[in-house]
């Protein structure tokens, strides 16, 4: 089939899943075990997430820039007056309740879901020629797993002790001793938590057992391991990340509970003096001690540096898709990439206490785990640079997820190379705890993984709708969000170096010392600059803390920037631009020839794998791209004869 | 494995060798702890048996490489994960008052 | 649609999905038990470097972990032999091994209970000084008198305490503000009820909101005038220019009331076990619902009450000198300290004793029936404990190391013996007060780290245990359908049960020897 001619029509007219509409509305949208659609889901739930976590947020950061006036109208009609204090504020509670349902919504419920759940139910399956994922009820298994645990995550704010309030990570002894006072302990945010992330890691249990299993032996005729488009490769990788690194902190959160519900004391050490957060007594806690913190802290982080790489593996992947369709060139080193990510996905595992330097350990763990978070940094590179210099001498097409995707490359490089000073020790115990890690780490995951993330959905929209998204709109989404992110995460960098902690609630008010080291002279340019910030009175000398302002107000301008987005996405699903084939972009992989809106089992006729996922500008060949389902005159269909054709990527 | 009746049978026998030895095994695990509590012996006998049951009674005498590797892969990272946070316990920073200036 | 390889292997891989399936979900469970394992690690080898804490060994029942083990070996030679009788198309044999493995598992599970069971009834108490005693039988009610101001955070309150008054409820009266000499002013009596007090948090919240509200307006309209001054240029006075920052906040939940005093109309006096209060300190009490209770207390209960010994631990004892162990000094025996101290009339315990009979029949009963002298055998064991003490000491003093106190203070009281060979048969009770508690519990996590791990490991294996059985004995009662239509499809569905059910059988092959025997 001819990828120029149309056949969305064909697929629109339901003549080859008719035994699939005959469905009820619940089997078919609600439990369905269509890879699709539980893509579907998994993607809604994870962008209502995403934007939860966004509203929180915007009200940590109007306490940071503006810790002495009332909340406004607009984000306070969505909280519960009982947590603002009597002039209207934002307490230091709610701040520390808000920063650690931020970090964790975003990250387990928000990119993850999105990345992995949605990216990879919705593409892989289609990229390998699949007619679904191996096993189709563990996959709507892994979806409502999910949901509960999303579901009891955000019921934790409607209980009257508040959701949990001890940073994403919920270190020992903080996270069991917070909210200890509540009369049924069950009945706590905190507890809610660990129950919720037990649901959650059993649902990526279920699901990385799914993607490997549907990689592994699903794969079409033809498709051997080194046709494998990059996306299948990182989303293989990715699901050995989950599958491995989950498990100890699965084990973390059931012996949270128990030191919370059963008083054992994993994580409690021996005479832990409680000193009376809150309204707790001071006075010794009744248990017995002799456990460890930092034993969490190990199992803690065993599993949430692999768990970085899985928020920002799908991201590449996604950008590794959409940049050589729009530079019509193969990708640039193919191999070195998947070799690559075969190298990350392993070196994941074994780098973790480069965020316990400052835990008490001595030089030979230190010196061990530094040599190793440098040594992952080569392959980290390694896939940027083999995705920029695949730009040289392309013939670049500025469609809107091209612009994702380029925009993608330098801001997860910035982050990527400001992660490195923090891989050394010494560098480390400066910078530790600081804003410079979070501007680290959000350079990668927002305007980093979020933009892969909305490159891709503008990249397979039409697939799933057979309509195209408007690009006007699409622009009037990304000019906005591209400078809003740098103006909020960039001033994080510089107040980070000189000593802002991560987690005051009152932007540094409290702390003159280090808030009010001067940035720009009275009447230097920049500080003129600055002065058109609201909240920065003009002709004043910019101290660091006024850069609160900026990052505040750059939020609220991200905050419009996403409306083109929202309505974008929903117009376009009902009157956008009908796609004009079932290959709009040209592309060369297996998803490309499953109509537009596949039906259940995906392919109308059995797709087979000639070439590499890649070739764009073959030479001698008529069009600009040979797509891997396309015969052509050189196609081969390798792997049929030989059994073990390659290697396989475990990693 | 072929799957031929008599190979089936034969393969039985077998299963109820092993069944036997891992018997004998924890007999002999209880009487060692009772002679001399060594921690080494214990979990040395442990292993064998362990592997016993993974080599024959879970195949993985004969299995696919895409298994082994995928099981070499986690063995190494657990073994990672029990060895590398017993290093940073035995480990400690430096107290400045053992420092000999 | 038809998922491809679901019941013959795909040619390049070898293998059919649910096969790799398994072991990818097996890999994770390595990985679950993985971490558990290198926490026991971690806690036992942590566990050793700390002063006032031991590993606890041998102090699970052998016998039943070798049973257990037995019996998972043993099913799971019938998994495999369930396994190969499918392959030999013998359904209805398949059926009878399928039903013994569950059976064992069963077994398995009532095993685990019976021990569960064991170790919630017994207790351990670690006194102040760090020694540790083991037994049966608890009292830990406690009685405080003469209680007479409440506390309440509104916010929490759930009047549970109200179920501990002993006798009739006393109504209560509100401490409305105190006057210029410093007396409360009190409301009229109320009945004490959650209701209630939400009554008047709504009340009072009213006139709050009202006062609020009015202030609001005043500086409102202040703030206006001053403003239309302003815009006249004319003088405003002070007032008006305080009003003109002012912030128009609306009613907040955190205006309203926050904590209500109250005043009994007479003394009363609770009753609970300890472990139910949040906190008690000399003079007050408090619940877990931030109620706080005040008064001229006196503690009723003399303290904790333990009524058989089985086990002594004197290693972790802080003292360096061993003659002031208060375990060997003060408990061991029946007599009570605080009673005998009453009997020379040095305190009030007596009268406490008198007051609520507490434990004294059941104590005078037992020292009625006794064969042996009480004082007497506290003095035997004193004389062991001090003197295998000595004798570590002195052992390790000739050869120049560490004391090594390793079992020989961990002693179980029926073995005790003397000097002269004469085996103690002691199950004495023991009174230990309150001050003295550091920590008591029944042998559930919270009595240490060793069974916080051994009940986290187990349950969690037992658990395994139990989904495992569940499945395997689905495959037994409605596997026949499958087998009829697609004998190769069950088989492979057995096998994937099988590889699970020997990854249990084989995490427990390591249970085993770390809980039971090291
Ligand atoms: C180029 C390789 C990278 C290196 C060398 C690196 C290094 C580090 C180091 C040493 C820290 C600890 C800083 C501290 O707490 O003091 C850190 C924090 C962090 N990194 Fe990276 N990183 C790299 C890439 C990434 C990537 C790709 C992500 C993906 C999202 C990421 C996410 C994070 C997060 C979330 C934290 C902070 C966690 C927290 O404390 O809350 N990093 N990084
Ligand atoms: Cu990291």
């Amino acid at each position: 089939m001819g990828s120029g001619t149309s056949t969305a029509e064909s697929a629109n007219e339901h003549d080859h899943d008719d035994h699939h509409h005959d469905l009820p509305f619940i089997k078919k949208y609600l439990f369905s075990t269509d890879h699709k659609i539980i893509g579907y889901q998994y993607g809604i739930t994870a962008l209502i997430f995403l934007f939860i976590g966004f509203y929180l947020m915007m009200v940590m950061r109007w306490s940071i820039a503006s810790p002495e006036k009332p909340l406004p109208g607009i984000l306070a009609a969505f909280l519960n007056d009982a947590w603002l204090n009597d002039e209207g504020r934002v307490t230091g509670d709610l701040y520390n309740m808000f920063g650690a349902m931020h970090g964790t919504i975003m990250v387990f419920l928000g990119i993850v879901p999105l990345a992995f759940g949605a990216f990879g139910n919705f593409v892989t399956p289609l990229q390998i020629g699949a007619p679904d994922m191996a096993f189709p009820r563990l996959n709507m298994a892994s979806y409502w797993f999910y949901f509960l645990g999303g579901v009891t995550m955000f019921a934790s704010f409607f209980i009257p002790s508040g959701a949990a309030e001890a940073g994403w990570t919920m270190y020992s002894p903080i996270a069991t001793t917070a909210q200890l006072d509540e009369p049924n302990l069950w009945y706590t945010g905190q507890t809610f938590w660990l129950i919720g992330m037990i649901l959650l890691i059993s649902s990526s249990l279920l699901g990385a057992v799914n993607f490997i299993t549907t990689i592994i032996n699903l794969r079409c005729r033809g498709m051997t391991w080194m046709r494998l488009p990059f996306f299948v490769w990182a989303m293989l990788v990715t699901g050995f990340l989950l599958l491995l690194a989950f498990p100890p902190l699965e084990v973390a959160a059931l012996m949270q509970l128990m030191d919370r519900l059963v008083g054992a004391s994993f994580f409690i050490p021996t005479g832990l003096n409680f000193t009376g957060a809150g309204s707790v007594d001071a006075g010794l806690l009744d248990v017995a001690g002799g456990g460890s913190p930092l034993l969490y802290q190990h199992l803690f982080w065993f599993l949430a540096h692999p768990e970085v790489y899985v928020l920002i593996l799908p991201a590449i992947a996604i950008v590794g898709e959409i940049i050589p369709a729009n530079i019509r060139k193969p990708m640039w080193g193919y191999k070195s990439m998947v070799y690559a990510v075969m190298v990350l996905g392993f070196l994941a595992f074994i780098v973790w206490a480069h965020h316990m330097y400052l835990t008490g350990m001595g030089n030979v763990v230190s010196t061990f785990f530094q040599a190793t978070t440098v040594i992952i940094s080569i392959p980290s590179v390694i896939l940027l640079t083999c995705l920029f210099i695949s730009l040289w001498g392309g013939s670049i097409r500025f469609t809107v997820p091209m612009l994702w995707a380029l925009a993608f490359l330098p801001m997860f490089g910035f982050g990527g190379l400001t992660g490195l000073p923090l891989a050394f020790n010494f560098i480390d115990l400066h910078l530790h705890d600081t804003y410079y890690v979070i501007g680290h780490f959000h350079y990668i995951v927002a305007p980093g993984t979020i933009f892969g993330l909305f490159a891709g959905i503008y990249h397979w929209f039409p697939k799933a709708t057979g309509r195209m998204m408007n690009s006007k709109l699409g622009h009037m989404h990304f000019w906005p969000s591209l400078v809003a992110m740098n103006g909020i995460f960039l001033p994080m960098m510089i107040q980070g170096m000189s000593g802002f902690h991560r987690r005051w609630y009152d932007g540094g008010l409290n702390y003159e010392q280090i808030a009010g080291q001067v940035l720009f002279e009275k009447d230097s340019i920049f500080a003129k600059l600055l002065s058109n910030v609201p909240g920065i009175e003009s002709g004043k000398t910019i101290e660091m803390i006024d850069l609160n302002h900026v990052m505040t107000f750059s939020v609220w301008i991200l905050l419009i920037g996403q409306f083109p987005f929202i309505f974008n996405f929903i117009y376009s699903i009902f009157k956008g631009k009908k796609a004009e084939s079932d290959n709009p972009w040209k592309a060369t992989t297996i998803e490309w020839l499953a109509p537009n809106k596949p039906g259940h089992g995906n392919f109308l006729s059995e797709p087979i794998a000639y070439r590499g996922p890649y070739e764009y500008s073959v030479p001698g060949h008529e069009k600009d791209y040979s797509p891997q389902f396309e015969r052509g005159p050189d196609g081969i269909i390798l792997g049929e004869e030989d059994p073990m054709a390659e290697s396989e990527g475990s990693e | 494995m072929a799957d031929t009746p008599e190979q089936i049978l034969k393969d039985m026998k077998k299963y109820w060798l092993i069944g036997w030895i891992l018997l004998g095994c924890t007999v002999l695990t209880v009487v060692v702890a009772w002679v001399t509590p060594s921690i080494t012996i214990g979990l040395g006998i442990a292993t064998v048996k362990a592997g016993l049951v993974a080599v024959i009674f879970m195949h993985l005498s004969d299995e696919k490489s895409l298994i082994y590797k995928v099981l070499i892969y986690t063995v190494f990272f657990a073994i990672g994960l029990m060895f590398l946070t017993l290093l940073a316990l035995y480990d400690p920073i430096i107290a400045p008052s053992s420092r000999s200036y | 649609m038809e998922i491809p390889y679901e019941v013959k292997p795909r040619p390049d891989t070898g293998l059919w999905n649910a096969k790799v399936g398994i072991w990818l979900f097996l890999a994770s469970e390595v990985m679950l038990f993985g971490g558990l394992f290198s926490a026991y690690l971690f806690l036992r080898l942590g566990a050793n470097g700390e002063a006032d804490y031991f590993w606890p060994e041998g102090v699970l029942s052998v016998g039943f972990g070798f049973v257990n083990t037995l019996i998972l070996i043993l099913s799971s030679v019938f998994v495999v032999v369930a396994w190969l009788q499918l392959k030999l198309k013998n359904f209805e044999k398949f059926r009878f091994w399928m039903i013994l493995v569950v059976l064992c598992a069963a077994i398995f599970l009532v095993n685990k209970g019976f021990e569960y069971a064991a170790k919630f009834k017994h207790y351990g108490i670690k006194l102040s000084d760090n020694s540790i005693v083991e037994g049966h039988g608890i009292d830990d009610t406690i009685r405080y008198e003469g209680i007479k101001e409440v506390t309440i955070d509104v916010a929490r309150f759930n009047g549970e305490f109200l179920k501990y008054v002993h006798g009739e409820k006393p109504k209560f009266r509100e401490i409305l503000s105190t006057d210029a000499e410093g007396k409360p002013v009190l409301g009229d009596p109320i009945e004490l009820s959650e209701r209630e007090v939400r009554n008047i948090e709504d009340r009072r919240n009213d006139d709050l909101r009202k006062e609020h509200l009015a202030e609001n307006d005043l500086m409102r309209s202040l703030k206006a005038k001053a403003m239309a001054r302003q815009r006249l240029g004319q003088p405003i006075s002070k007032e008006q220019e305080s009003a003109l920052d002012y912030n128009i906040i609306r009613w907040l939940p955190a205006m309203g009331v926050k904590q209500l005093s109250l005043v009994a109309e007479k003394e009363f006096l609770i009753q609970i076990n300890r472990k139910k209060l949040r906190k008690s300190f000399p003079d007050s009490v408090k619940f877990r619902d931030q109620t706080s209770l005040k008064g001229t207390i006196s503690k009723l209960t003399p303290g904790l009450y333990l009524e058989a010994i089985d086990r002594i631990d004197l290693r972790a004892t802080d003292s360096e000198n061993p003659e002031t162990s208060s375990l060997v000094w003060k408990y061991l025996g029946r007599e009570s300290p605080l009673k005998s101290q009453s009997e020379d009339g040095s305190s009030e315990g007596d009268k406490d004793h008198a007051a609520i009979g507490y434990n004294e029949v059941e104590q005078k009963a037992k020292d009625d029936s006794a064969p042996h002298d009480p004082q007497n055998e506290a003095e035997k064991a004193k004389k062991i404990f001090l003197g295998l003490r000595e004798d570590v000491l002195a052992k390790a003093k000739a050869k120049d190391k560490e004391a090594e106190f390793g079992k020989t203070l961990n002693h179980s009281v029926l073995k005790w013996k003397d000097e002269d060979g004469e085996v103690l048969d002691s199950h004495a009770p023991i009174l230990v007060p309150w001050d003295d508690v550091k920590l008591y519990s029944n042998f559930t996590p919270k009595w240490n780290t060793y069974y916080a791990i051994y009940f986290t490991l187990t349950g969690l294996h037992g658990l395994h245990v139990l989904l495992g059985a569940l499945v395997l004995l689905y495959f037994a009662v409605f596997g026949k359908k499958l087998f009829d239509k697609d004998p190769e499809h069950m088989a492979n569905r057995v096998e994937v049960g099988g590889l699970f059910w020997h990854f249990v059988d084989l995490v427990w092959i390591f249970l085993f020897p770390i809980l039971y025997l090291m």
